[in-house]
This record gives structure tokens, C-alpha cells and sequence, in this order.
């Protein structure tokens, strides 16, 4: 099992035709995805690694059935693309273009929810379930199929986490990283959500970082809803001084909200393990199993 | 009034803005003013201005909640100096900026005429609000603010300061506001599409390059659980070629007293040989202290045989990694 893709799932590639698009269009065929079709307005009628390429979203669907979207287009052109895949009721959004303007990025996301289409992103690595699909850029090789959900913030230390999970013999149903920026579609509680009803998935990781407030609002939805499976945390950036942008976007701490201790303490209280060390959470999921 | 023109918060509380009695003290009040740096930044320009009697203070901006991921609108009918601290008090009236405008206009009236307003001054602050709201929309911006905006006794208003913060990522499209903001602020880097800042330096000795910012966050931290301190952090990106790894050790290098370097590269789109490349490279035309390096994914092998080959040690482990860079 797992959540949002499967061996069925349609692939449409928003921007194929770019360096990033095409690469990862070939990566995602050699996984097994189903990619059904490409789009980049000036050159409908070409193929890529044989994946016909059509000149809008309308035009694809007029020929193909699709379940899921991808976009890599650049990010001045990022919600026009997002926006026409909403319109045309994709049911899955998954944007991995970053450096979108965050007035972009909440008017896709405001589309989305209107629309009930699952968005995942801005800036985010995409999502993976072991062994069937994958509907984004992670190097697949670290990913086993299992039975742990894993929600992320970050792309690499999802990978490097993973990496620890899949050798210690943990697998995975599904991964997803929801994006690094300050504005993103599915926020960690609604990856949760999801877990929670898909019976292939026993047990959940959580992979936060300091800054926003995603991971004390897992918390709060942990403990509000009696969360009935095993969580355990990892939250990187106890180090990172405040006020400083590391990296993502989303990584900035302001005030008291979004320290590693706070994020720490609010998933502890919500009876959650925080694990140490990236190393840590494989024994520790193996206790709660 | 003397204001330094500096794009910093809370001017007042950094001696940034100072009231001259008479001409001669304009004169003492700006060389003083001028020999300043506030927040690390010179003054190099001063507004000079009439002071304004006024009887009221207005605090009105647009920003986001970034916890409810949203655009707000903000007002306080007693706004100034320190008004962050009141921010949580009740005195901040915040309402949903993408609220229906009949809905928004109710509220803001009702809550303006409720601390003293007239109805005609509630009206005329909504006219206010709705130019800063067409400044956030139009030129991207994360914030605008206006603190105080000043009415004096006849009701005329006067925006005493303000603040615009514009979001990094929305200025490459934007290009005659990037080149005016290059010219006025001093940064001719704005003039080019900008890209995220990737370097931080800190206070330690153990310098930390890695790829993707999660990963080098958490090789910060595993360098301090094991009793040392971060230097820097320095994310390559994705897909970081060997000049990107050879331009991360030559920043590395300006930074004296170094105990080591440790390299942490889970490589996806990044290429394992790449990276090595780099580092066989650096350490025979750099001045390095001790490199530690792990290195997984793509191309792992080849990346691995030119490390060997340059005499550099290498784990496949990152706490391994870390473990033996502060034993070093």
C-alpha cells in the first residue's frame, strides 16, 4: 500500500522538455512511474524518451488519463503551470520548481485547497512509494519497500534517513517531503492524516527542521486526535543561531516559535520520540513496532 | 528630524533617528549620525524633515502569518515605538488580507471607531489600506508597514516610516525595481536575479559543507553532540559540480584556525566523482586543515578511488564522519 501514488498512477511532466524535466522523466520511467505525457508550450508534437509532448495541460488530457502532476517548469512560469494543472482537476500537484515567488505560491496553494487537489511543494524533493512509483528527483536506490510512513521538510536528510531505515531493514510505504519553503501545499499534519488511514503504513517518521511551526502543529493534531500509530521525530538545526536563513527559505527562526527546542518540546509532550542522531530513529522505530 | 536611511527595523531604538532644537544642532546631530554604523551597515544618507506635532499614531502593515501560511493585515490605533512587543496584547487588530472587502471593511471600521476614530478617519485609513495593499500584491512584497502613521490635529496624515520588505525570490522578474533598489541601498548584487544564500559563517572551528540544507543542519548538530563547534554552514545545493566543491574550501580557507573540515555528500543528483574531483583538487593548491569526507551515491565508487588516490580519509557514515574529525 501507501498513499498519494502507486504502480497505477498517470504521470504528467509539466516542462519536460527542460535539462531538469527531461532527466528526471528518464530516472522516473527507470523506477517503473507511469509517465503518460509531457508538456512545454512551444514544442507540442515532440517526444521525450518517448513520452509524447503536448503544447498545454488541456491538450494532454484530451488524449491521456491522468492521475498525478509534476512541474519543473521554471519558477517565473511555475503558477501559471500549477494553476492550469488545478483547473483541469489533477488530483495530485506535486511542484518541485524552488525560488517560487511566495505571492505565487499561496495563490496556487488557495487554487488547490478550493479545488481539492492535493499540492505538494513548492521546492520539494516529491514523493516516493518503494518499489512501485515515484513522482519526483530522489535517488531511488536509498528507498525499501515497508511499512513506515516518512514525512519530511528537508530533501537530503529524507534520502540520508531513509538510507539509515532501508539498511537497517526498515522499509518504507510511502515518502514524501512537503517542500523547504515558507509556503507549501500539504503541511506535515496532513501527511499524517493520510498515513493514519492507509493500512500498509504501521508506523511514522517525522523529519523536521527548525523554523515555521509545522511540526508543533503535528504535534497539537498528534495529541488532539489520539493518534492511533507510532510516530517518532527527527528535527535538524539545534545548532543554527536565529534570524539567519540557512538555506531553505523555510528555515529561519523568529522568536520563540520554530527553536529546536520548541519543536523538541512539543512532540515530546505530544508523547512522541525525538531521536538524537539521523542513526537513532531506526532503533527507535524498531522498539514501536 | 534627522533619519538615517537605513533598511533596518526599529530605527528610534538603534539612535538612528534624533530631533535637532535648533540649526546648529542639525549640524552636531548629523556628523554624529554619520560616523555611525547600525546593524553592521554605515550611514551614508540622512533624511532631514520638519517635525510633525501629531495627537495620534496609526500601525497598519500587510505581511504573512507565516505559521498560518496567509497574507494578514494589521492595525493598532496606538501604534509607535515598541509596538512588536504588543503585538500579542489584543491592541493588534489582524485580519485575513484576502478577506471578501465588505466583510474586511466592517471589521476595520468597527474596530477603528471603537478606539476614538471618526467615521471619517476610519474611512480615510481605509483608503490608506488599500494602496499598501496594492503596494504588497504588485511588487511582491513580504511585508509594508507603516509605523507610525501620524495624524495630527486636523486629521491629516503623515507616514512618519516605513517599511517594505520585498521577497528575494520575486525580484528577478522585477527589473527596474532591482536596479532601483541596487542604486539606493548600495548592493549591486540585487541587480542580478539573486540565489539563495548558502553560506552562514559562525563562531566554531569545525568548518561543515554538505548538500542540502537539512543534511548540513544536521552535521552541525552532530558535530556539537560530539563536543565540538560548527564554523559555518555551507550547502553546496543539488547537483554541485567541482568548481562549486572547489569555491566552498576556498571560503572555507579564509576562515583562520581551523581545527578541520568535515564533507558531508549524499549525492543524488550531486555526483560523488565531481565532488571529488574538487576536493583532490583544493587540497594541493589550498591551505587546508585536516579534510574528512563521506561519501555516498552516484558515481560512489570513482568518487572513493580519486579520494584514496589523494591520500583523503572517507566514511560512508556521516556520525563515523563526524566521530573521528573532532577525535582528530
Amino acid at each position: 500500500m501507501g498513499i498519494m501514488i502507486d504502480s497505477s498512477t498517470r504521470v504528467l511532466v509539466q516542462g519536460i522538455t527542460g535539462t531538469q524535466g527531461s532527466f528526471h522523466t528518464r530516472l522516473m520511467l527507470d523506477y517503473g512511474t507511469k509517465v503518460v505525457a509531457g508538456t512545454s508550450p512551444q514544442k507540442a508534437g515532440l517526444e521525450v524518451e518517448g513520452i509524447p509532448v503536448y503544447g498545454s495541460v488541456r491538450d494532454a488530457l484530451a488524449e491521456r488519463s491522468v492521475d498525478a502532476s509534476i512541474v519543473f517548469v521554471p519558477a517565473a512560469f511555475a503558477r501559471d503551470a500549477a494553476l492550469e494543472a488545478i483547473s483541469n482537476n489533477i488530483g495530485l500537484l506535486v511542484v518541485v520548481t524552488e525560488m517560487i515567488p511566495v505571492h505565487h505560491a499561496f495563490q496556487i496553494k488557495e487554487a488547490a485547497e478550493r479545488a481539492g487537489v492535493k499540492m505538494v511543494g513548492p521546492n520539494t524533493p516529491g514523493v516516493i512509494t518503494p518499489g512501485k512509483s515515484k513522482v519526483g528527483i530522489m535517488p531511488s536506490h536509498v528507498f525499501k519497500p515497508g511499512e513506515v510512513g516518512v514525512v519530511s521538510r528537508s530533501g537530503t536528510l529524507m534520502y540520508e534517513i531513509a538510507n539509515t531505515l532501508s539498511s537497517a531493514g526498515v522499509g518504507q510505504s510511502t515518502c514524501i517531503g512537503v517542500g523547504g519553503d515558507r509556503i507549501v501545499g500539504l503541511k506535515v499534519a496532513d501527511v499524517l492524516k493520510l498515513f493514519r488511514d492507509d493500512p500498509g503504513t504501521k508506523a511514522i517518521t517525522i523529519i523536521g527542521e527548525i523554523g515555521g511551526g509545522m511540526e508543533e502543529e503535528a504535534a497539537q493534531y498528534i495529541t488532539e486526535t489520539k493518534y492511533p500509530k507510532p510516530v517518532v521525530a527527527f528535527i535538524a538545526g539545534r545548532t543554527a543561531p536565529p534570524e539567519r536563513r540557512m538555506g531553505h527559505a523555510g528555515a529561519i527562526i523568529t522568536g520563540e516559535v520554530g527553536t529546536y527546542k520548541n519543536k523538541r518540546d512539543a512532540l515530546e509532550a505530544a508523547g512522541l520520540e525525538v531521536a538524537k542522531k539521523p542513526s537513532e530513529v531506526a532503533e527507535t522505530l524498531r522498539k514501536v513496532i | 528630524m534627522l533619519k538615517a536611511q537605513l533598511p533596518i527595523k526599529e530605527r528610534l531604538k538603534h539612535g538612528g533617528i534624533m530631533k535637532a532644537e535648533d540649526e546648529e544642532e542639525v549640524g552636531t546631530l548629523s556628523r554624529v549620525l554619520f560616523s555611525k554604523s547600525i546593524e553592521g551597515l554605515p550611514v551614508t544618507e540622512v533624511l532631514l524633515e520638519k517635525a510633525i506635532p501629531f495627537t495620534k499614531e496609526f500601525y497598519l502593515a500587510y505581511t504573512f502569518d507565516w505559521r498560518k501560511q496567509r497574507p494578514i493585515f494589521m492595525f493598532s490605533a496606538a501604534g509607535g515605538a515598541g509596538l512588536e512587543e504588543r503585538a500579542g496584547t489584543g491592541e493588534v487588530l489582524v485580519l485575513d488580507a484576502d478577506r471578501p472587502r465588505p466583510s474586511f471593511v466592517k471589521s476595520f471600521v468597527a474596530e477603528t471607531k471603537s478606539k476614538g476614530s471618526t467615521e471619517g478617519e476610519a474611512r480615510r485609513l481605509l483608503r490608506v489600506a488599500k494602496r499598501m495593499k496594492k503596494l504588497f500584491d504588485d511588487y511582491h512584497a513580504e511585508t509594508v508597514e507603516i509605523n507610525p502613521l501620524a495624524a495630527d490635529e486636523r486629521e491629516e496624515f503623515t507616514a512618519l516610516d516605513v517599511r517594505v520588505i520585498i521577497d528575494n525570490d520575486a525580484l528577478s522578474t522585477q527589473k527596474a525595481l532591482r536596479e532601483k533598489l541596487a542604486a539606493t541601498l548600495q548592493r549591486p548584487e540585487l541587480e542580478k536575479p539573486t540565489v539563495r544564500e548558502n553560506f552562514v559563517q559562525l563562531e566554531g572551528d569545525v568548518g561543515v559543507i554538505g548538500n542540502g540544507a537539512g543534511l548540513v543542519l544536521s552535521t552541525m548538530d552532530l558535530v556539537k553532540l560530539s563536543g565540538g563547534e560548527p564554523a559555518d554552514f555551507l550547502d553546496l545545493g543539488g547537483g554541485a559540480s567541482r568548481e562549486n566543491m572547489v569555491q566552498a574550501l576556498q571560503r572555507l580557507s579564509k576562515i583562520r584556525s581551523l581545527h578541520c573540515i568535515v564533507i558531508n555528500v549524499l549525492g543524488g543528483i550531486t555526483r560523488c566523482d565531481e565532488i571529488a574531483q574538487g576536493i583532490a583538487e583544493s587540497v594541493k593548491t589550498l591551505q587546508l586543515p585536516p579534510i574528512y569526507v563521506r561519501l555516498v551515491g552516484t558515481n560512489e565508487g570513482q568518487g572513493k578511488q580519486i579520494l584514496g588516490e589523494a591520500g583523503i580519509s572517507y566514511f560512508d557514515n556521516m556520525e563515523d564522519l563526524v566521530a573521528s574529525a573532532i577525535k582528530g
